[in-house]
């Protein structure tokens, strides 16, 4: 993954991720290290931009389930925005929703969310 | 006699349409490039979903190739075929097999329902046994080529009888004949929905002199997969229910199912939930599960879950089934749902709500009582809920 499949933005309490372009194997495991160490420390709140993203395979599964655990641990929230078409044939199939997991329809509506809890 | 015609039909490479490339090894990188190539190929003769489906798969199997094996691949095979009604892949390499396959798999599917947890791995795999009716794998050594195969075998989404089809209709009727309404001072009362034109969900049932058995089966999936094997498991299920050995209850009928499926390769690759019950004119009830969400008991004012635990079909595990006997009072039910009926009601599998509905009705006759779960769950999932749903309440009226 490079700048040009995933940028970050900053909120209150949380980070914005927009993935664009294949999240896969080839993509993942370069980058992760990178999309990790430009994570601040206690960050509790992540919302997963999906809208632009052309395929998602486990590798990118296994990158959303690490910035979950993340979250977990400051006992924050994983948002998915704007997924649909095949990432949102596989997070559902891989089973990723459940109480630490929120869907939403845009990155606006989950920023609306965590803004409104704060 | 065969006409040349007619030899040239049934010519393979004329009824399947073939992907087919061999790769000098493989890299992360050049994954991309492979999986835009078959997407092409694809999309042109399937649908986009299922076109995906398999296009995962292949990427899947592709990664593992790259990330797992002690020896790398140096010559990796991937062809994809086409045939009329079902789609067959084959990536065949020459690395370190894939270490115990079956344990993996057995793994993955016992996670497939569930939500994710954060310590769990293998989403690649439970993705690939999630959208495909056969998944099989033979290592190199015990392969005659000396390749290590990844099988994956299904159906074709672009042939499925519409919905109206009366043959469809027919078969429909033959398989799942509908719950009697009444046995002995049993009242039985059934609603369902399928997702798309036959879903996965269904009761079968055999009225002997004794009690009535039955089961209540919840097939993972929708579409032709999905229907294609509930007539299996129906199918399969209706002769188990009449079987001496098989029918004596609920626990050996699972038993039976389970090992059926350990040793059925096409079956072992779907996943199925049920629940087998067994109705007495007394008003004793016996339970058995394999899987499937657990019923509710409910009289009077109140209403619990009647907690039973089992393996799913084909998975091995501790031996045998724990069977539950209820000795039902007049008028108490038993409240039998499939994942899809209670889903809406328990989404963080919190059943309060649900029991809560039920107390507060739980002396309306049964099915007053189903009517009423029912436009609930259709109320709750008027937004879109695309999953098959069965409700079964089971009412014991009182010894005759």
């Amino acid at each position: 993954m490079t700048a040009e499949t995933f940028d970050i933005r900053s909120g209150q309490d949380y980070l914005v991720i927009r993935f664009t372009g294949f999240v896969d194997a080839s993509t993942v495991e370069n980058a992760k290290p990178a999309l990790l160490r430009r994570i601040p420390a206690g960050c509790a709140n992540f919302v997963i931009d999906l809208l632009k993203v052309d395929f998602l395979d486990s590798n990118g599964i296994g990158l959303f389930v690490t910035l979950l655990k993340k979250a977990h641990m400051n006992a924050g929230k994983l948002y998915v925005a704007g997924a649909a078409g095949q990432p949102a044939a596989v997070l559902q199939m891989v089973g990723l929703s459940g109480a630490l997991v929120v869907h939403c329809q845009d990155v606006a509506e989950a920023v609306a969310l965590l803004e409104k809890k704060t | 006699m065969r006409t040349a015609a007619q030899v040239k039909v049934r010519n393979p490479e004329v009824l399947f349409e073939t992907f087919r490339r061999r790769l000098p090894g493989i890299g992360y990188a050049g994954i991309p490039l492979l999986r835009a190539e078959l997407l092409e190929f694809l999309e042109a003769r399937l649908s986009a979903p299922r076109a995906s489906a398999i296009a995962l798969t292949v990427t899947e199997v592709l990664t593992n190739l790259v990330k797992h094996p002690r020896s790398k691949a140096r010559n990796v095979e991937i062809e994809v075929r086409l045939g009329p009604g079902q789609v067959l892949i084959d990536i065949a390499d020459d690395s370190t097999p894939f270490a115990n396959f079956k344990a993996k798999c057995k793994n993955a599917l016992r996670q497939a329902d569930a939500a994710v947890s954060l310590a769990e791995a293998g989403y690649g795999l439970r993705c690939i046994l999630r959208q495909h009716a056969m998944v099989c794998y033979l290592a190199r050594d015990e392969s005659p080529d000396g390749l290590n195969h990844f099988l994956v075998g299904d159906a074709r989404d672009d042939v499925v009888l519409p919905p109206a089809d009366s043959c469809c209709a027919e078969l429909e009727r033959m398989v799942r004949p509908p719950l009697p309404r009444r046995y002995g001072a049993w009242r039985l009362t059934a609603r369902a929905k399928s997702a798309e034109e036959t879903g996965g969900d269904f009761v079968v049932s055999e009225e002997r002199p004794d009690c009535l058995m039955g089961v209540i089966a919840d097939v993972m999936g929708h579409g032709p997969q999905a229907r294609y094997f509930s007539y299996s498991y129906a199918r399969h299920l209706r002769s188990l229910l009449r079987d001496s050995e098989a029918g004596r209850g609920p626990g050996r009928l699972l038993e039976c199912l389970s090992a059926a499926v350990a040793q059925d390769r096409l079956l072992e690759g779907m996943i199925m939930t049920c629940l087998a019950f067994q109705l007495f004119p007394d008003g004793r009830a016996r339970i058995a599960s394999a899987g499937h969400p657990s019923p509710v008991i409910a009289g009077g004012s109140a209403a619990s879950l009647l907690r039973i635990h089992g393996v799913l079909p084909g998975l091995g595990g501790p031996p045998g089934y724990d069977v539950s006997v209820v000795l039902m009072a007049p008028n108490d039910k038993i409240i039998f749902g499939t994942d899809g009926f209670f889903e809406p009601f328990c989404p963080d599998g919190d059943t309060g709500e649900l029991l809560s509905l039920i107390r507060a009705q739980a002396d309306r006759r049964g099915l007053c009582l189903a009517g009423a779960l029912w436009d609930e769950y259709l109320q709750k999932t008027s937004r879109g809920h695309d999953d098959d749903a069965m409700l079964v309440i089971a009412e014991f009226g009182g010894t005759p």
